[in-house]
């Protein structure tokens, strides 16, 4: 038994000597990861003119002018169970040449890019024309995002003036929903 | 066990890593027993070691002419506590369970023996640490609105280590995160170390998981410094996997453990 003992007292502190050469160390970073809130927006460009032009045939109402050509780009991330909007408005004092009214359609890709609010009649209080925006970007190509579809109506064919021209300042805002 | 074989063995380490075998006896009269009594003594500015040898039959006692070993210490010998067969035999024992350690676990690549000493030294340095014990990976603005978000990156901590390892053994560092860490929604974690000469190799990019992977190998005997931008870079990369997914203000905090071990 003593031997046994002698043998076993050896053979652990053997073990723990060979132990050294299996030498393990560790060390540790504590790494904090974050996702900001993200709300930006931008438009491609302005929209080329728009014109009331003549009809084909004499008689008609004159026909509208209308604008495709831009898109409304963005990318949002929000919070769980969270959405945002997207609403268009023109400054006070702007106008649409008179019997004219000025139109706006946005037509968002879908998912979380949002569904379009239908068309508005431009006015100075700001009209949804996106809403159920969620974490997305929308891509920044040429035809990216929420295209944005004009139209100078002829409201009243009777008021409109010849050669008369007006300048608006449509300010698009992306924010919270409410 | 006969008598040759009994022949008392003793193991003395000293100082400086020395170990010293004490030659064998004269031969045992048949029937007889060892008892050794041993002594240490200082001569000349130097220790020695003192082996007195009897044998014994039955109440007879026969002495055996006394040898002295010079042992290679640098500081006192402690005296032997007890004469006597058993307690030699006891270090008899202890040496060779020491032995079979060894044995039993590979480690002994080659026996040297000698008549009269065995030396064994093994020196072994494995350690590692980081610059920085903490990091921030923050997804912002995209630079144009519509853009997805640039991934988060930091490149700015170091893994430094030191390591002595045995001829033909190399060490690796692993990288793991603990179980419960996640990346935030729609995202994952990258990790790449980037060791300099002579300090391994990159294992590449790696998807940080509960699984620890490597991310540097092929380390030898190095030290890679302990300046602030001394042995191997980490880069993380916080990617965006999908852009839909993600949750404004959603904020997660890993740990994750860098390991240096022998491959």
């Amino acid at each position: 038994m003593k031997h046994l003992k002698a043998i076993l007292i050896g053979t652990v502190f053997g073990l723990g000597f060979v132990g050294l050469t299996f030498a393990v160390s560790t060390t540790t970073q504590t790494v904090v990861m974050q996702v900001n809130a993200i709300c930006v927006l931008a438009v491609t460009g302005n929209p080329s003119t728009l014109s009331v032009s003549a009809p084909t045939t004499g008689g008609q109402t004159p026909v509208s002018g209308s604008s495709t050509s831009t898109y409304a780009q963005y990318t949002s991330t929000v919070a769980a169970s969270t959405n945002r909007k997207i609403t268009a408005k023109w400054e006070a004092g702007d106008a649409a040449p008179a019997g004219c009214a000025l139109k706006l359609t946005a037509t968002p890709a879908g998912g979380n890019q949002g569904t379009g609010a239908g068309q508005i009649s431009m006015t100075s209080t700001a009209q949804d024309i996106v809403t159920a925006i969620k974490s997305c970007a929308t891509g920044t190509g040429g035809s990216s995002g929420a295209q944005l579809s004009y139209a100078l109506e002829v409201s009243d064919a009777t008021a409109l003036v010849a050669g008369e021209s007006k300048s608006a300042t449509v300010t698009m805002t992306l924010t919270d929903a409410a | 066990m006969d008598a040759k074989s009994d022949f008392p063995l003793l193991l003395r380490a000293t100082e400086g890593s020395a170990a010293v075998i004490i030659p064998p006896h004269p031969p045992l009269a048949k029937g007889g027993k060892w008892k050794e009594r041993h002594s240490s003594l200082r001569k000349g500015g130097k220790w020695e070691e003192r082996h007195s040898s009897l044998q014994t039959e039955g109440q007879e006692e026969r002495n055996i002419p006394p040898f002295t070993k010079r042992v290679q210490v640098g500081r006192n010998i402690p005296p032997f506590s007890k004469g006597g067969s058993g307690g030699i035999r006891s270090h008899k024992a202890v040496l060779i369970g020491v032995l079979s350690a060894f044995i039993l676990t590979g480690q002994v690549r080659s026996a040297t023996t000698a008549n009269t000493a065995v030396s064994v030294s093994i020196a072994s340095f494995c350690l590692v640490a980081v610059t920085s014990s903490s990091i921030s990976l923050t997804i912002t603005n995209p630079a144009t609105p519509g853009g997805v978000p640039s991934n988060a990156n930091s490149s700015s901590t170091y893994a430094q280590y030191s390591s002595t390892v045995a001829s033909g053994v190399t060490r690796r560092v692993t990288a793991v995160w603990a179980t419960g860490n996640s990346a935030p929604t729609g995202c994952e974690l990258r990790l790449t170390a980037t060791p300099g000469t002579g300090q391994g190799t990159s294992a590449g990019q790696i998807l940080v998981s509960t699984t620890a992977q490597n991310i540097v190998t092929g380390i030898g005997g190095c030290a890679t410094g302990t300046g602030a931008t001394s042995g191997a870079q980490l880069g993380y990369a916080l990617n965006i996997l999908t852009m839909t997914s993600l949750v404004a203000n959603e904020s997660k905090s890993a740990t994750i453990t860098l390991t240096l071990t022998d491959s």
